[in-house]
């Protein structure tokens, strides 16, 4: 019995760490330009801004409203990333993965704020996982012809 | 749709996903490199042809296909382990003195479970073939789940550079840890429902998941010696890595 609960233990942890590295050494590939300044741009998202807030200053963080533009910026991101430059306006297997990443980083964010535990590291991972996005849909925008039509303004037409 | 019915498509993806793997392994010439996988893959996929061709000449309650079960995961987990000793290799691949180490240590490993799982079996010596094979390879899987933690801690103790061998292994990590899991809450839940939705569904989505991630290290991660190096303004200058988030139109 001891060791049926031991073994559980041991495998459901370590099911989930494989499971957060997969996601992390997808996070860490490297573009070869930032794809997602016009995405970030053309889209008014605002996780650089609360990327720059959590980092750059010592102050105590606005808890509410950066979930709240988190949340947001995760729903645009999700639909481009579905919709735009997507032939099959499908999420492929890897987007699947990661939008789950998301949704179980963020509930560790809401649980990390609910016990009163330190929420920079979720925050920061939160928007490294948008930033992916954001590079993943510019550079399907950025490899798409649309003839006259810059990448901003096909996206500001969805 | 019916438990059953789920569980079966799900098994089959999985088979059409190692199939699928395979063939690409083979089309793009990695047959030499990744050779384990080639292995690991064929070995699975013939273990699967085996039991279907006894479950279908046989049925489920014989006997043949209760021996042919058991011997075919053995030498399943057997394949296994041959993958994480590769891997141990591959990490090892710039310190041939760790290596000798590790050699040795996997050899203790395999001996220290044989003898464990035969004296674990001295009150049923009527039927101590089977129950030997049954046992070992359940220590074995075990004991494979802890050594590929042990691979990956390694790999980052020894800040081992190669992207590709760290995802294969993570990959394999959730190949042992889910059915390692689902099989320890099988065993604390019995006759529950929750064990029966584990079995059904978790244990083929974990196989799915293997092949996923290492078809993605396969397919999107570069080798080691031709890492490409990055050109600015030109979209067919992206890493091998963002490639595949292209959607061609």
């Amino acid at each position: 019995m001891f060791l049926a609960v031991l073994i559980l233990t041991l495998s459901i942890a370590m099911f989930f760490f494989y499971i957060q590295t997969i996601c992390l050494k997808i996070l860490r590939q490297e573009f070869d330009r930032d794809y997602f300044l016009p995405i970030v741009n053309a889209n008014r998202l605002e996780f650089p801004s609360v990327r720059k807030a959590v980092e750059e200053f010592d102050a105590p963080i606005d808890y509410a409203r950066f979930c709240m533009m988190l949340k947001c910026d995760f729903l645009a991101l999700s639909y481009l990333l579905k919709n735009a430059a997507n032939e099959s306006h499908r999420y492929t297997p890897q987007d699947r993965l990661l939008i789950l990443y998301f949704h179980l980083t963020y509930f560790m964010l809401r649980l990390r704020h609910f016990l009163r535990f330190e929420e920079k590291t979720p925050f920061l991972r939160l928007t490294a996982i948008l930033q992916f996005f954001g590079n993943v849909v510019g550079l399907r925008v950025s490899s798409t012809h649309f003839r006259e039509v810059s990448a901003s303004d096909y996206l500001l037409t969805l | 749709m019916s438990g059953i019915t789920a569980s079966n498509l799900l098994s089959y993806a999985g088979y059409t996903l190692e199939a699928g793997l395979l063939v690409y392994l083979l089309a793009h010439g990695y047959a030499k490199r990744l050779w384990e996988l080639v292995f690991y893959l064929l070995m699975s996929l013939s273990v699967i042809g085996a039991r279907s061709y006894t479950l279908h000449h046989y049925g489920l309650g014989s006997s043949q296909y209760w021996n042919c079960y058991w011997t075919t995961d053995l030498l399943l987990v057997l394949a296994a382990f041959v993958v994480v000793a590769s891997f141990f290799r591959r990490a090892c691949s710039e310190n041939q003195e760790m290596w000798q180490f590790v050699r040795l240590l996997l050899g203790a490993v395999l001996v220290a479970i044989t003898i464990v799982s035969f004296f674990s079996l001295s009150s049923h010596k009527d039927k101590v073939f089977s129950l030997f094979i049954v046992q070992f390879s359940q220590n074995l899987y075990f004991a494979s789940l802890v050594l590929t933690t042990l691979l990956y801690l390694m790999t980052l103790k020894m800040e081992v550079a190669d992207e590709r061998l760290g995802l294969l292994v993570c990959g394999l990590g959730i190949e042992f840890a889910g059915p390692a899991a689902g099989l320890a809450l099988f065993y604390l839940a019995r006759g529950a429902e929750l064990s029966r939705l584990v079995g059904v569904y978790f244990f083929p989505l974990c196989d799915v998941g293997m092949i996923l991630t290492w078809f993605y290290a396969v397919s999107r991660v570069p080798d080691l010696a031709k890492v490409p190096r990055p050109t600015v303004g030109r979209v067919d200058g992206t890493p091998a890595y963002a490639r595949g988030n292209i959607s061609h139109f």
